[in-house]
């Protein structure tokens, strides 16, 4: 699904392209650019929607801007990283912009399917009793929305984008140190605020 | 977001792409980005380099008395190399190396102020500093020994002897 080359089936051709020919065919004729938009509009929202909580117009306008951004900048796609890295680097960078200028707040969206994917942060962690879990998938969002930015973005690419660190450092151009850094501190903040907000009737 | 919205979004895009004209930025435009900022970054690696020679020089011209022009020149070096260090993150992809990049601009600077001392050009640029800006020269007028710099000047002439 990520990956440098990438591979759809191209609706009009009946031929696959990669990320890289599909850059290099918008680059020709801007009505190709549909077809990277049609890989990537579903992701991308989702993606949005983990990060900050938005209505449908809201979410539709940033995912236009992006798009737009995207479609300005395809020269300076850097073929030595994914191009969903890359697009997921803009995406990011414009709901954090989005969140700046609206200052709205950076709750979380996360949906059913989520829940079962955040339920890996709790094994990683050794939250391991059924109890724990239960009540963890009902209070999922509130913990997410409690913890820092970064804390909550590295979270959300690993366990729910399913990016390994190398993309994770290209999508928030931090080195991959760092973000191994950060995952192992977001584990731990996740971990104690989930010992935190276990009462004690839940045991 | 469903199919049916995800095509109405493609197709508003591409609307709004031929109504308003967007095209892609020219490829030269970010080689010329990157151009600017390597540019940049060398130039400010230099000048750092430059201004560390110059602590040398003036050390050495005022005996290693530690007064302000030494000073003032290490820390037009350091304000130089940070600069330096910001300019090389704006360089594509250099966010995979985290710090290390750090020790290649100290190390840079550090041979760059060895190699203008000893071919004498930190003495030139000083002398030329000196003559022709008079600010520079009333810093210099108001050099005074201190305490600290007369302990260390006569511990080592204590040591030479």
């Amino acid at each position: 699904m990520t990956g440098k080359n990438t591979q759809i089936e191209d609706p009009r051709n009946s031929s696959v392209s990669s990320d890289s020919e599909l850059v290099t065919q918008a680059l020709s004729n801007p009505e190709d650019f549909s077809m990277i938009m049609q890989k990537y509009s579903a992701k991308i929202s989702r993606y949005i929607c983990r990060i900050i909580s938005l209505s449908g117009d809201e979410v539709e306008d940033l995912l236009q801007n992006v798009f737009i951004k995207t479609y300005k900048n395809l020269n300076d796609f850097d073929s030595s990283l994914s191009f969903s890295s890359w697009i997921y680097r803009i995406a990011h960078n414009e709901a954090i912009d989005y969140i700046r200028k609206n200052k709205r707040n950076k709750k979380s969206n996360s949906s059913e399917d989520d829940e079962d994917a955040l339920l890996d942060i709790a094994d990683d962690v050794n939250v391991s009793e059924e109890v724990h879990k239960k009540h963890i998938r009902k209070n999922i969002n509130k913990i997410l929305d409690s913890m820092r930015e970064e804390y909550r973005t590295v979270l959300i690419l690993k366990f729910l984008e399913e990016r390994d660190y190398n993309e994770i450092s290209d999508i928030l151009k931090k080195p991959p140190g760092t973000v191994a850094t950060l995952i192992h501190r977001a584990k731990e903040e996740f971990r104690k605020k989930t010992g935190k907000d276990l009462n004690i009737k839940d045991i | 977001m469903n199919i049916k919205q995800n095509h109405k979004i493609e197709e508003s895009e591409l609307k709004t792409i031929r109504d308003n004209r967007i095209s892609p930025r020219p490829k030269w435009l970010f080689t010329l980005y990157q151009t600017i900022f390597w540019t940049v970054f060398s130039f400010l690696i230099l000048m750092s380099g430059l201004a560390l020679g110059i602590v040398f020089h003036t050390f050495k011209k005022y005996d290693y008395e530690i007064i302000i022009l030494p000073s003032l020149w290490a820390l037009a070096s350091v304000l130089i190399a940070l600069l330096a260090r910001m300019a090389f993150r704006k360089i594509r992809n250099t966010y995979r190396y985290g710090e290390k990049p750090l020790i290649f601009v100290v190390l840079a600077c550090a041979l760059l102020a060895l190699f203008f001392y000893l071919l004498n050009i930190t003495e030139y640029i000083e002398d030329r500093a000196n003559n022709e800006i008079p600010i520079y020269n009333k810093i210099e007028s108001r050099y005074k020994p201190t305490k600290i710099g007369r302990e260390i000047l006569n511990n080592l002439k204590t040591t030479t002897q």
